[in-house]
């Protein structure tokens, strides 16, 4: 019998459609999700070229029949959800049907299928959308799917895809998640006839996260124990403090076995480490919720990949408390106490009826749609007219100030900063424990709070420190041929490009970098820096680029390159530090700026000595 | 609590205890200093990485304890007029502080959420001069690296075995080792003790032969000397293996006066503006003679200095902060400077024993 049915029209259209298909990766991850609501248990993909030239995804699933083997190339044909009430209980990773479709408009697609009820499969081929095949064949219980030149017919997007090793690096990174988000599934990745991932699918999520990362790099893992009660479960390990990270890559959540990203969820794993670890570092943490079905919306992104939960409070305060506590029963006996004051705190935090703006990323955001982002040049004035604020008003509403201070341009540095303090918690014991913005220090003129119980207990909050745990600045583009953007974590820098003094420096700097007589420091032994399989890609297409610079390396397993020399302009960085920083840049940089390498070495240079002065 | 001591004893406890003290965290009361007073006074400041306590006398009238945000005490401490000091406390936790004829009153908080320091088990023991320790602490320090990437190097490993104690700290460019030789057997010991703990200590300890004592355990390291005690907590993982670093031959080696060439690079470094630039100081020789030259975007420097040589000429370039940093840690008055060509590790060591090498990875044109 067959189940695939058309979605009815409302339902169709109360999907948001999206580009399902942008690049191989994508391609891979459809395929992957349909496998698994397949139910299968070994899942083998194939790529030659990045994905480009070849993608196939096999599997030990279900299988479809005659007819639906043809149907599920059909647009917004599932079996997966029928009416729109269903969308509320989702529990498979598809429900759109679109993938298919997408994927046979722009490919050439051949599938081969059986169930375990029929004798003979069935084989379907699909080219630039079209039926040229369908017919009885010999294929093992399952579904294989083959998808042979992407983009063939559509050079536009054709013209958008990355080398053939960047491509290969992102359908690993996709692998990667997916070995982690279902270790009961065997997955296998095999790119140019290497095999490159395995995963045992022994349903041991330990092991699934050592077949994906190497175990030196990331340490021993603390299993998440809770005794907190929630209608939300939480599993999974997190790191020791002593192996955290230069970025928020290793901060993974599954919901429902999901892969998802929520800026919220990272708070609160970060929220949990508070006093583990110090500005610029962060866990390690591979967290599994599980979520009634009911309670969250995957839909808001064509992707799949954001979450909204109806509950977003209690999940924030699950999923802190249990990084908490399992620290805290785990960690040093010191930690142990700092773990217990810390909670303590977060409880009084709640009390003060805080509970609907628990995370600093919501209340951003609520904010900067409002007043005086730019308005409000006079920085200074504004944070003492808000420290003077009711506690209790700026507790519920983490305000933002935006203050930017242009200073001349004739100086010798001009870095002109704009901090967007939060500014909330800088005044008296209990608000500074809130916590939040404890480290996004702001200025305040002492003064102003001595009307508080006699002498306030605030630490002394510096201006320079915050400024200093940088590297997380990404290059935001450029303004007036002048000012070079420069977004930092809560601020952003100008940085005038015509500033006479260091024009100068500046102009020695690049010129020497384009004769290439750069000055390299090597290193008493290489330092390994673990990156991500689409890091590594890029870095090996950058790599003329990345050598040009000063930076010598290797690549080094799967997730990782060692490092043996790098420039001497920036010796006061860490060379992990800014080698992953380094590759940030380049694959955020804007397109107008790649295309030229002039202005390419402008801008990472730039960036480059902004870093160093920042330090 | 009602208590009387000694303004200059409290002052010099609470400036050593401060060092401890927390500057910026999220537990409120790591600003504060942990003040007990039972048959004297014990001070405290702990940011739950390191704590510092001090214990000076005092006439104890009331028994008690409070905690005091420590820049305000110690701002206090250093102006108080009198030879002695008293502090009381009441139930309102408010401190009074009298001095000669100034009377402070400042509030105080509940000593009671002060988190205890970690108890250090005298497991293994070890005892020597506090100059000794010292000395070993400021020549090897500089090499501490400051990459939070590589948390095993934010320290300086101690290791003692048989009649030697050595300290080593690695940065990734260069590396720092100190040997001392103890005239008793010491116990099989190696630890990492964190770069701030150290330059803490080496900031109280004296210049001269009174002891310290240090006693480790798994997770921590106390120091007790004299009336303070210092409890850090060790760095956890393994050392960069330096004995496989050390280069066992050179391809040059040189003799040569420690400070003159210390001056000489001292004088190249005018010549360096922004710091950001990093240019390198070349070394090269001419038969007997060091040339020290370094040119810039300001101008250029060429210096000679008169050496002993073996081996092969040579023409390096170098970061010439990182050869200052060790030239300044250098008390001998002459040293040998082993050269292992333009990309091998270069050592400097005594001319005579081996108490010191420094290793300093060249830089590549
Ligand atoms: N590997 C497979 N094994 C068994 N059935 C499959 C497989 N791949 C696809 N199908 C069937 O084809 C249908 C269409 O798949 P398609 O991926 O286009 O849509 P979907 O998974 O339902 O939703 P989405 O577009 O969100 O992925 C699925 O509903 C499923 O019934
Ligand atoms: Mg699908």
């Amino acid at each position: 019998m067959s189940r695939i049915k058309v979605l009815d029209a409302i339902t169709a259209n109360s999907i948001a459609a999206g580009e399902v298909v942008e690049r191989p990766a994508s391609v891979v991850k459809e395929l992957c999700e349909n496998a698994l609501d397949a139910g299968a248990d070994v899942i083998t993909v194939v790529i030659k070229n990045g994905g480009i030239r070849l993608i196939q995804v096999s599997d030990n699933g279900s299988g479809m029949d005659y007819d639906d083997a043809v149907n599920a190339f059909k647009a917004h044909a599932t079996s997966k959800l029928h009416v729109i009430t269903d969308l509320e209980a989702l529990t498979t990773m598809g429900f759109r049907g679109e993938a298919l479709a997408s994927i046979s408009a722009v490919a050439k697609v051949t599938l081969k299928t059986r169930t375990e009820n029929d004798d003979d499969g069935t084989l379907v081929k699909i080219e630039g959308g079209e039926l040229v095949r369908h017919e009885s064949c010999g294929t093992p219980v399952g579904t294989t799917v083959m998808v042979e030149n992407l983009f063939y017919n559509t050079p536009a997007r054709y013209k958008f895809l990355k080398k053939d090793t960047t491509e290969a690096g992102r359908v690993a990174d996709i692998i990667q998640r997916l070995i982690l988000a279902r270790p009961d599934v065997s997955f296998r990745l095999i790119n140019n006839d290497q095999q490159v991932l395995h995963s045992p699918g022994n349903n041991d999520l330990a092991s699934a996260i050592y077949s994906v990362y190497n175990k030196k790099s990331v340490g021993e893992l603390l299993p998440i124990k809770t005794t907190h009660v929630s209608s939300i479960q939480v599993s999974g390990f997190i790191g020791l403090p002593e192996f955290a990270r230069k970025s928020r890559q290793m901060e993974l959540f599954f919901v429902n076995d999901r892969m998802v990203q929520s800026p919220m969820l990272k708070t609160a794993v970060e929220e949990g480490y508070r006093s583990y670890l110090v500005k610029g570092r962060f866990p390690i943490a591979i967290l599994k919720l599980t979520v009634a079905s009911n309670l969250i919306d995957v839909n808001v992104h064509p992707q799949k990949t954001e979450i909204r939960f109806w509950n977003d409070g209690e999940v924030f305060r699950t999923v802190r408390n249990a990084v908490s506590e399992t620290l805290g029963g785990s960690v040093g006996p010191t930690a142990v106490g700092s773990s217990a004051i810390v909670g303590d705190n977060v409880e009084n935090k709640t009390n003060q009826g805080q509970e609907t703006k628990s995370y600093p990323v919501k209340a951003r955001t609520d904010h900067f749609g409002q007043e005086q982002f730019a308005s409000d040049f006079q920085g200074e004035d504004r944070l003492l007219q808000q420290s003077k604020l009711p506690v209790q008003q700026k507790l519920g509403k983490l305000e933002h100030s935006g203050a930017l201070k242009l200073e001349d341009a004739e100086q010798s540095y001009s870095v002109v900063e704009s901090k967007i303090g939060v500014p909330a918690g800088i005044e008296d014991s209990s608000a500074s424990q809130v916590g939040e913005s404890s480290e996004d220090s702001v200025k305040v003129d002492a003064t102003d709070r001595s009307n508080e119980q006699g002498l306030a207990d605030s630490a002394e909050l510096d201006h320079e420190n915050a400024m200093t745990p940088i590297l997380e600045g990404r290059l935001a583009g450029h303004l007036f041929n002048t000012y070079i953007i420069i977004e930092g974590r809560d601020c952003f820098y100008l940085i005038d490009q015509h500033a006479a003094h260091e024009k100068i420096n500046f102009e020695r700097i690049v010129s020497t970098y384009r004769s290439k007589q750069v000055i390299t420091q090597p290193l008493l032994s290489p330092e390994v820096v673990d990156l991500s399989p689409s890091e590594i890609a890029l870095a090996e297409s950058e790599r003329d680029f990345i050598e040009n610079l000063g930076f010598e390396f290797e690549q080094f397993g799967q997730n990782a390159v060692v490092i043996r020399s790098f420039p001497v302009v920036t010796a006061t960085l860490s060379p992990g530090l800014a080698f992953s920083a380094l590759l940030e840049q380049l694959d955020q940089l804007p397109a107008e700026i790649i295309a030229e390498r002039e202005k390419k070495i402008t801008y990472i240079i730039y960036w480059l000595i902004w870093l160093v002065k920042l330090r | 609590m009602k208590l009387i001591c000694q303004t200059s004893e409290l002052k010099d406890a609470i400036m050593n205890t401060q060092r401890a003290v927390a500057v910026r965290s999220t537990m409120q009361i790591l600003d504060g200093l942990l003040i007990e007073a039972n048959q004297d006074i014990l001070l405290t400041g702990y940011d739950m990485e390191m704590g510092i306590t001090c214990r000076i006398p005092a006439e104890i009238i009331e028994p008690g304890k409070i905690v005091i945000t420590a820049k305000m005490l110690s701002d206090i401490a250093r102006k108080l007029p009198g030879e002695t000091v008293s502090i009381e406390v009441d139930d309102q936790l408010k401190v009074k502080i009298v001095s000669g004829k100034s009377e402070f009153q400042i509030k105080g908080r509940e000593a009671d959420t002060f988190p205890v320091l970690p108890e250090v088990a005298k497991e293994n023991e070890l005892t020597m001069s506090q100059a000794t320790l010292k000395n070993m602490i400021r020549q090897t320090i500089f090499a501490v690296s400051t990459d939070e990437q590589r948390h095993n190097l934010n320290g300086a490993l101690l290791k003692c075995a048989g009649n030697l104690i050595e300290m080593v700290a690695i940065d990734g460019f260069r590396l720092a080792l100190r040997r001392e030789e103890s005239p008793v057997e010491l116990p099989n010991l190696e630890f990492i003790i964190h770069g701030k703990a150290l330059r803490e200590l080496m900031n109280i300890l004296l210049d001269d032969k009174a002891a310290i004592t240090l006693y480790t355990t798994m997770n921590h390291i106390k120091f007790h000397f004299g009336n303070v005690t210092m409890v850090s907590r060790l760095i956890q993982g393994e050392f960069m293996n330096y004995d496989s670093l050390l280069p066992s031959s050179s391809q040059t080696q040189i003799v040569i006066n420690t400070l003159k060439l210390q001056r000489a690079i001292e004088r190249s470094m005018l010549l360096i503006e922004s710091d950001n630039l990093r240019y390198p100081v070349n070394f090269k020789n001419e038969d007997n003679v060091l040339v020290v030259h370094e040119t810039t975007n300001v101008g250029i420097l060429h210096e000679e200095i008169e050496i002993d040589i073996s081996g092969d000429n040579f023409d390096i370039d170098f970061n010439p902060s990182y050869f200052i940093d060790a030239l300044r840690a250098v008390d001998d008055e002459m040293i040998s400077i082993n050269f292992n060509g333009q990309v091998g590790p270069c050592v400097v060591n005594p001319i005579e024993g081996d108490k010191f090498a420094y290793l300093i990875m060249p830089l590549r044109r």
